[in-house]
């Protein structure tokens, strides 16, 4: 089993991969 | 220790190995054949003598203590509500619903206009209610439409008014529009603060003109390229949409070679999104031409294959696999992934408030006014900003829920006639294809 996970020590602050993050907030198509 | 109810197990595209992921824990992992034989005994209850195994997996909660791991999804809640309290709202302003084009397949071509117009007073309404209701909140403006840049000289005094409010604010602005006379606001845009512009081409010129047309039938793209170049050359942020269906998927290698001759894949102020065609409100005339949400990506996935200059123009996604391969972590777990009435919200010309893109421009989805009075529909906004995975029967025991968010509250109500049920999105199988394109190799 291999991880594809980088070790941290600390881990950081990761923004929430919101369906309508993919870019960026403006686009329309959040709904799919 | 009981096999976590979140965990996601399947075998990676065009590969012997298989990838494990758990959103909740936070870990990802490729498994050999061997490895997958003895978890695959582990998820249907049987036992297994390779310690070492077991106590890996336990160490990355692929094996849990029941009670320990709801602590911890309740704990993981907590950290996502107090995190969206914080986050930034995204406000749609619709300016008008009327458009210049009469694309092949849009989704408000059955919208009316009911005669009202923008006017500097519903302007100045907007931004009123805006900074009071909203006043404590980071956020930004996202101008929308039908389409929001047209060319008469009455509207561009409008938008422009919009923009001194804009500045007056100091909020930043986005523009959705479909490009046609982004190049004549060129100036009138320069002096706003333009957190980016999103235009649509469906394809090379042919291709494009073929589905995104003028209401008298001219083709766009020209006008359209020339917009983007201006845009560039004045440091506006591109957003590129490509809208797909079966109709024009084979093109994407040559708008992505277009683009990249164009020298746009180079430029820092230069992004593409993929957008699918599908049926949001109403059904369309041709729906054998549409894909579902994975039959489109494993197209993408083959076409990249056979073209692989597609990913300098555009990157799948895949889930969150995409993320894990930028980031080498995962994104914290999705609770919700509906912005709507909680980061999103939506206002239109004519006083109204919705909740969403999806929803603004459907008078019966209406929350409330902000023109000529303030008025709340109370509790339609809190269906809507009570809609999560926790809020929805059938997310309950899905192992996947943590990466799906649950999906759209707007497909979901069209589906079911209710906010709280489920617009499922195929995360298992986006992340055979992830793992195969970003974490294999």
């Amino acid at each position: 089993m291999k991880s594809v996970i980088k070790k941290k020590e600390k881990r950081a602050e990761v923004k929430v991969a919101q369906c309508c993050a993919k870019t960026s907030k403006t686009v329309v198509g959040c709904h799919d | 220790m009981i096999y976590s109810k979140h965990n996601i197990f399947s075998k990676i595209r065009d590969s012997e190995s298989y990838f494990l992921v758990n959103p909740l824990s936070g870990n990802a992992d490729i498994l050999n054949e061997g490895d997958a034989e003895k978890l695959e005994i582990l998820r249907q209850g049987g036992e297994i003598p390779d310690q070492n195994f077991r106590d890996e997996l336990t160490e990355k909660g692929y094996l849990a203590d029941e009670a320990a791991e709801n602590r911890l999804y309740r704990n993981k809640y907590l950290d996502f509500l107090d995190s969206r309290e914080k986050d930034e709202i995204q406000i749609f302003f619709v300016t008008n619903y009327s458009c210049n084009f009469a694309c092949s397949y849009c989704y408000q071509d059955q919208y009316n206009n009911n005669g009202s117009e923008l006017s500097n007073e519903i302007i100045d309404a907007f931004f009123s209610f805006v900074l009071k209701k909203f006043g404590d909140r980071r956020k930004y403006i996202t101008v929308f439409g039908g389409e929001p840049l047209l060319g008469g000289p009455k509207h561009k005094e409008l938008i422009s008014y919009f923009i001194t409010k804009s500045v007056n604010a100091g909020l930043e602005l986005s523009f959705v529009t479909n490009g046609y006379s982004l190049e004549q606001y060129a100036d009138t845009l320069g002096r706003g603060k333009i957190r980016e512009v999103q235009v649509t081409l469906d394809g090379t010129a042919d291709i494009h003109n073929s589905r995104r047309f003028l209401k008298g039938g001219e083709g766009t793209f020209d006008r359209i390229v020339r917009g983007i170049d201006a845009s560039l050359e004045n440091k506006i942020d591109i957003n590129l949409r490509m809208v797909i269906d079966k109709e024009n998927i084979n093109n994407l290698p040559d708008l992505a070679r277009f683009a990249v001759d164009k020298g746009w894949t180079k430029s820092r102020y230069f992004k593409t999104q993929i957008g699918r065609n599908y049926e949001l409100h109403h059904c369309q005339s041709a729906p054998s031409k549409l894909f579902d949400r994975i039959s489109l990506y494993e197209c993408i996935y083959e076409l990249i294959k056979e073209y692989p200059h597609i990913t300098e123009f555009y990157k799948p996604a895949y889930s969150i696999s995409k993320f894990i391969s930028e980031h080498g972590e995962l994104p914290d777990p999705l609770f919700d992934a509906c912005p709507a009435c909680k980061t999103e919200w939506a206002f239109d010309y004519t006083g109204l408030i919705y909740s969403c893109t999806a929803t603004v421009g459907k008078a019966d989805e209406s929350l409330g006014t902000f023109y000529p009075l303030v008025t709340h529909k109370a509790e339609l906004i809190d269906q809507w900003e009570k809609r999560d995975v926790t809020a929805i029967n059938e997310c309950r025991e899905c192992s996947v829920r943590l990466a799906c968010g649950g999906g759209c509250g707007s497909v979901a109500k069209n589906r079911t006639g209710n906010i709280c049920s489920t617009d499922c999105r195929p995360v298992k199988e986006l992340l055979e294809l992830g793992f195969s394109a970003y974490l294999t190799k």
